[in-house]
């Protein structure tokens, strides 16, 4: 990848790839098939930085997130925390590697054990890494990260279902600073909120992020979240990154067909954008990852593979043969660090859809 | 629909989940509810549908009518079986509206072989007709499958079409979209405009989701504990909000068509409703609260010009602010 | 659909600022228990009978083995006359045998219970939280222990070991206890599997892999606090379940051994002789063990509630 750096690279991730297996049977299992969850995803993420990833299910963000986490054993590819391996790492290593990726959940609801007090939950980073925080001096710290997070630190006391659903969300980010992340892995944090709740856990995220030097990768299908918080996007379909640039690049020159179908289904809170707004509705649904479509994933729900083939007069099935052969990889697009995975990126600008 | 008031008892004292509310919605015409969640959006719609549960559930005021008939008189069981004919309604969550062991064109069709004597073939014939009418793919086959083996976006298709297989006049859809992808989102709002539009039936849309509301309503409720703060033509309810919930609201949610600092959110959370404020229920979340919002009733509703009202003692200023 | 929109409704009702604070869950848990008054009935019956247990002096001077064939068969004379519940056909007093059967019939169901639920829940927890071949062995035991019929099986061992020597109130209930506890832990171990399954893969759970908590922190912590309601709630009547099957070894001549008393074997000597117009034989034992096992119903009910954070 091009060196556009500002930071150094906290995280790297080098064509990660996790399958499930299919395994069918009573007594003696057999492998059936394969569910390509994460297919050969790269990633790089620097300190300071928000990485948002989008995408809908299916997608294997959230697996991806598993992965970074530690929590799944990715199937092949690397992962490089500050340089190292990850994989090559010991037990022991691999404990203070979890000090520096750190997850948020998008359910506030069952991300908290209802049967610890908040003190308890956020104090029990220090339980498990005892150098986090010296013994007598562990409720302060508790304290004083609650109040980073904007809650009371006299709350300590109480069990999360006194707690909103946004304060909650706010108990989890405590819990994860706690052992002082330098990542913060961000799957959907927002969307289990209220509205009004939504941009107070934003902006925390964010302030957090300049007191505190955290690197954001921040999972979302919320695409104007993501362009509000995200410095870098990345745009998944179906275990591979179709798009990958600076939040400009992507939402704004937007190099791959899917991105652009994603782009304009959101619907603007802007009734005056109606008319001349009209969103490419993409026909049927994400197929299932057990069964990729050949070649390009996305040629079969595809609104440009049409129109390419019918410009190229192609074997009458209407998209490209190449398209439905070759899977496309992530190619360099005019502007640097700007990636886009399909035949015909060029096409997505000039073949302008909703304005006419 | 005028001066609902629906109240729960729970263990900790009478909850009221909708105050007073007043809405309408003409054929062919879409009315937006937006509130966040507590704010008595849900409950007003199964107090239309009477499927409230009571106790704890009790309307304690209020009337609806459709095209004139009062419904809050008839008997349980009469009211049902009106909206069944009349009122067609979509659930959020899909998989849990609909049953499990039955097919899909069984349900479908449940309410016609039931009311309207239809026999088994006439309902398979029907069923088909629901499911091309939703654009499922394949009905022919797909009418006699399981709900389990359709997809999130083709279940609330099916939905749809269970709503409509009694021709209702007015659909109500309660957060239809919510628990779908964006492309599929795309698709529903899709089917459904376009339903509305070939059949001239009125469409009442509770959403949260401030952006579903600018592209698909003609009318737009806002509301807040329970009541409507502001009710307005979507054009002007989003170019000159007439209240501060309202205003504070769009300003707070982040948009994909422009790239802002920080947000400019509202503090605090919505009210408990045990215990919703004196005076104006938003005035301790409100930047504009003076005295007058924090005591004594709640402010009244507001008439303001292009039939437009809001409930803010500043609803003149707010709206000209903007 | 309505119920679920009250539940929402509630949830949002909560007010953090003004929520109770303070206190451990279990001091919480006990002042939730004292405002329910049938908790507190509940908690002295089982007091009760647990002072009865240990100190069967205080409520009879008689002695339950000392039996007088001339007094066979004496109705009820109420608590003025010599033998208050009256006596049976060998003349034996029933309140003291009601007051000394207590004692290896609770001590019995304390042991059995005790050590299924802390076998069942080891297992149940160790299967359901790393499956593979650790599920295999222990689930298909499940399977084993849950097929062999158990009055026949303690039929078999208990006959095989009967000629053993003992002595004292544990010795007379060891075998009957330990038989019991062999084909009694499975019902635990299936629910702790299944509770489990559903408990470990919640966000909880792996925030807490995610901060690097050891495997035996995470099922201690984590996932059996939440994991074992369900047990708590069949501990009560597993109690009752324990005393009734002790009754029919007594029947069978395999229960607790002779001469020391249980309420098992007086419900079983009882309904010989119901049928003959001597019901008390069979009403004072009976009375005893449905009051026992009533109070740690209710009191199994309340302590779930008390200490399920949620509900308080």
């Amino acid at each position: 990848m091009p060196d556009g750096s500002e930071g150094d690279v906290l995280l790297q991730v080098d064509d990660l790839v996790k399958y499930y297996p299919v395994r069918r049977g009573v007594v003696f299992k057999r492998t059936v098939g394969q569910v390509r969850a994460v297919d050969g995803v790269s990633l790089t993420l620097r300190r300071g930085q928000t990485l948002g990833l989008v995408g809908e299910s299916g997608s294997g963000k959230s697996t991806l997130a598993k992965l970074l986490v530690g929590v799944e054993a990715p199937t092949s590819g690397r992962i490089l925390v500050e340089g190292v391996d990850v994989s090559g790492m010991k037990r022991a290593e691999r404990r203070r590697l979890r000090r520096t990726i750190q997850l948020i959940f998008q359910d506030p609801y069952t991300s908290l054990n209802p049967r610890m007090s908040v003190g308890e939950i956020v104090g029990e980073a220090f339980a498990i890494h005892p150098d986090a925080a010296p013994k007598g001096a562990r409720t302060k710290a508790v304290r004083e990260l609650l109040d980073l997070v904007g809650l009371n630190p006299d709350h300590l006391n109480r069990y999360p279902h006194q707690f909103s659903g946004g304060q909650r969300q706010r108990i989890g980010i405590a819990r994860a600073l706690a052992v002082k992340p330098r990542i913060l892995i961000c799957d959907e944090p927002v969307s289990a909120l209220d509205v009004s709740i939504q941009g107070q856990v934003i902006n925390l995220l964010e302030k957090l992020q300049d007191e505190l030097g955290l690197a954001y990768l921040f999972i979302a299908h919320d695409l104007s979240v993501v362009r509000h918080i995200a410095d870098q996007v990345a745009v998944m379909y179906l275990g591979r990154t179709a798009e990958t640039g600076t939040d400009v690049q992507v939402f704004e020159q937007t190099r791959h067909p899917y991105s652009r179908a994603l782009m304009s289904a959101v619907p603007l809170p802007d009734p005056t954008l109606r008319d001349t707004r009209r969103p490419i509705v993409l026909e049927g649904e994400v197929p299932s990852p057990a069964a990729p479509p050949s070649g390009c994933r996305f040629h079969t729900r595809c609104w440009l593979a049409p129109i390419v083939a019918g410009r190229e007069g192609g074997d009458g099935t209407g998209v490209p043969s190449v398209c439905s052969t070759v899977q496309p990889e992530l190619e360099q697009q005019e502007a640097s660090g700007h990636l886009a995975a399909c035949h015909f990126a060029a096409d997505v600008t000039s073949e302008a859809v909703g304005h006419d | 629909m005028t001066d609902l008031v629906v109240e729960f008892s729970t263990a900790d004292g009478v909850v009221r989940a909708v105050d007073g509310l007043t809405y309408s919605v003409d054929a062919g015409r879409t009315l937006a509810i937006v509130g966040e969640s507590g704010s008595g959006k849900s409950v007003s719609s199964l107090a239309v549908m009477g499927l409230l549960q009571s106790p704890p559930a009790r309307i304690a005021g209020g009337s609806i009518r459709f095209n004139g008939t009062e419904l809050l008189t008839m008997s349980r069981k009469q009211h049902r079986a009106y909206c069944g004919e009349h009122i067609g309604m979509v659930f959020q969550d899909a998989l849990a509206a609909l049953n499990p062991v039955y097919t899909v064109g069984w349900q479908l069709t449940e309410a016609l072989r039931a009311r309207h004597g239809f026999s088994r073939r006439q309902a398979r014939t029907r069923a088909i007709e629901l499911l091309d009418m939703v654009k499922v793919p394949a009905a022919r086959q797909r009418v006699s499958e399981y709900p389990h083996q359709f997809s999130g976006g083709m279940r609330q298709r099916v939905m749809i079409a269970m709503a409509l297989a009694m021709d209702p006049e007015v659909l109500i859809a309660d957060e239809p979209t919510t628990a779908l992808d964006v492309t599929v989102q795309a698709q529903i709002m899709t089917l459904l405009a376009e339903i509305q539009a070939e059949r001239q039936m009125g469409l009442i849309l509770i959403t949260h989701d401030l952006g579903v509301v600018a592209t698909v309503a003609d009318q737009v409720t806002v509301m807040y504990a329970g009541r409507a703060v502001e009710q307005a033509p979507v054009l002007e309810a989003y170019g000159s909000p007439a209240h501060p919930y309202t205003k504070a609201l769009l300003q707070s949610i982040p948009r994909l068509d422009r790239k802002g600092g920080e947000l400019e959110v509202i503090p605090g959370r919505p009210p408990d409703l045990l215990a919703v404020p004196a005076g104006c229920p938003f005035h301790p979340r409100c930047e504009r609260a003076e005295d007058v919002c924090r005591t004594g009733a709640p402010p009244p509703v507001v008439e303001l010009p292009g039939g437009r009202s809001a409930a803010c003692h500043f609803a003149q200023e707010v709206m000209t602010d903007a | 659909m309505s119920d679920q929109t009250v539940q929402v409704l509630i949830t949002e009702e909560q007010n953090p600022e003004e929520g109770r604070g303070g206190g451990s869950i279990w001091g919480d848990a006990f002042r939730t228990l004292r405002r329910r008054p049938e908790v507190i009935i509940a908690a002295l019956v089982a007091l009760f009978f647990l002072v009865v247990a240990l100190f069967p002096k205080l409520f009879t001077s008689q002695d339950p083995q000392h039996c007088d064939i001339a007094d066979s068969g004496i109705p009820p004379q109420g608590f003025g006359g010599a033998h208050p519940f009256g006596t049976d056909i060998t003349g034996c007093d029933m309140l003291a045998g009601v007051v000394y059967g207590a004692r290896p019939s609770l001590l019995l169901a304390f042991i059995v219970v005790g050590l299924s639920v802390l076998i069942g829940v080891t297992l149940g927890t160790l299967a359901g939280f790393y499956l593979g071949w650790v599920d295999t062995i222990i689930s298909r035991a499940v399977e084993v222990f849950l097929v062999i019929p158990l009055l026949l099986a303690a039929l078999l061992l208990l006959s095989l070991f009967h000629g053993a020597e003992t002595s004292g109130v544990l010795g007379s209930i060891l075998q009957p206890a330990l038989v019991l506890t062999l084909f009694g832990w499975m019902g635990y171990t299936r629910y702790v599997r299944a509770n489990v399954l559903e408990t470990k893969n919640l966000d909880y759970v792996v925030a807490a892999r995610v901060l690097g908590a050891s495997d035996l922190r995470i099922m201690v912590r984590h996932v059996l606090p939440n994991a074992i309601g369900t047990v708590t709630a069949l501990v009560p009547t597993a109690i009752a379940g324990v005393i009734g099957t002790e009754a029919v070894l007594a029947f069978l001549g395999i229960g607790v051994r002779p001469p020391a008393v249980s309420w098992g074997i007086l419900i079983s000597n009882g309904s010989e002789r119901f049928a003959a117009g001597s019901q008390y034989l069979l009403l004072f034992p009976l009375g005893c063990l449905v009051l026992t096992v009533l109070a740690f119903v209710i009191l199994g009910d309340a302590l779930r509630d008390a200490l399920d954070p949620k509900l308080k």
